[in-house]
């Protein structure tokens, strides 16, 4: 369970005025919310925030926050951040209070180690489920999940039920779900079916016939008047 | 080439393409990712060029996802025809892009691969486009 701190500031202004006036000024809006408290608006320096994501802060990251004119610190974890789809910039951040004692759900991501025979084969690994969503108390949530591919086949995934995970962490999402897969590429799977069924395969100019005909559509609706 | 099965109309206005791509904007299946830059319409001959393109790097490995359709069918008159008489036929079949949208995913294949395949495939769309990852928070 990794640690960090973070100074923010509380917010007066609400609203996508301030909110953008802020954002020009190299912060960005957030908000802390849950336990016991109120919610409290904050704004976060933009470079510090993107220079801890760099540096590990993750959904299961504790984050000691010190919140500017405030004595004492609470702790926090990142529940969701929001960014501009083009600029990539954050735009708004979402910390969830919890104190250490209280049960909380995370998003643990999934990770695979070790080679196996059916990628080496010419097989495309496939990562399923890509995170993994446990209730424990915080200073117990493992940082990642980390699973072993090296005994994978063809036709025989790994289960999140075959997972043993620390003590203390239970899981929410079900058992049942697949994390890894190794699947047989599209490209082998067409080759072989050519093989299978060779001389039935339409010619260019059938192709671009079928082609020609399947640029117009069907018309919903068009059928239904004539039979009227 | 993608098109749409059935429509509801066989002609539709141009429209106008205003905003950032709000939804499809993350990649979701994938491990990388080619985003639109700006916004335009991509017909399904681009979209087809850009996947034969991105197939061929890869050779066998990986897994391709295309997260754009082309569902707005685009007139055109027959050459040497007069203004007038009515508007043309449909003849392309183009997806509208805004910025942000992922247009293609990748996943199977090394990053370095990943780029050159994103790369060649650009070449044959129809508007700017960058290369992303996928983010864990």
């Amino acid at each position: 369970m990794s640690q960090i701190s973070l100074q923010v500031q509380p917010r007066s202004g609400r609203g996508k005025g301030p909110a953008r006036r802020l954002r020009a000024a190299g912060r960005f809006p957030g908000i802390v919310y849950g336990g016991d408290a109120q919610p409290c608006a904050i704004s976060l320096d933009e470079h510090i925030f993107e220079q801890m994501l760099n540096h590990g802060l993750t959904q299961n990251t504790l984050i000691n926050l010190e919140v500017e004119g405030e004595s004492g610190k609470q702790i926090a974890i990142l529940r969701q951040l929001q960014r501009d789809p083009v600029s990539h910039r954050p735009r708004h951040v979402d910390l969830l209070r919890v104190r250490l004692d209280q049960v909380v759900e995370f998003e643990i991501p999934v990770h695979s180690k070790g080679d196996c025979e059916a990628i080496k084969a010419g097989g495309l690994l496939e990562h399923v489920q890509r995170t993994v969503t446990v209730r424990c108390k915080p200073m117990d949530v493992p940082e990642a999940i980390s699973v072993d591919i090296s005994g994978l086949d063809f036709h025989q995934p790994i289960h999140l039920g075959e997972i043993t995970l620390p003590e203390g962490v239970e899981v929410v999402t079900d058992s049942s779900a697949v994390l890894f897969a190794v699947i047989k590429p599209r490209a082998a799977v067409a080759a072989g079916a050519e093989a299978a069924g060779e001389g039935e395969a339409p010619t260019e100019a059938e192709a671009s016939a079928e082609a020609a005909e399947a640029t117009e559509p069907e018309v919903i609706g068009k059928g239904k008047k004539e039979e009227e | 080439m993608l098109l749409p099965k059935r429509v509801k109309h066989r002609k539709v206005q141009k429209g106008r393409m205003r905003g950032k791509s709000l939804r499809g904007n993350r990649v979701s299946f994938g491990e990388y990712g080619l985003a639109a830059t700006c916004c335009g319409w991509v017909s399904n001959r681009q979209i087809e060029a850009a996947r034969v393109a991105i197939t061929r790097h890869i050779k066998r490995g990986g897994k391709v996802w295309i997260r754009i359709f082309p569902d707005k069918p685009l007139t055109k008159k027959p050459i040497e025809v007069r203004m007038g008489k009515g508007k043309g036929n449909p003849e392309i079949w183009v997806a509208v892009v805004r910025p942000g949208r992922v247009m293609f995913e990748l996943e199977g294949v090394s990053e370095g691969d990943a780029r050159e395949a994103m790369r060649l495939a650009a070449h044959k769309l129809a508007v700017k486009t960058r290369f992303i990852r996928r983010e864990e928070v």
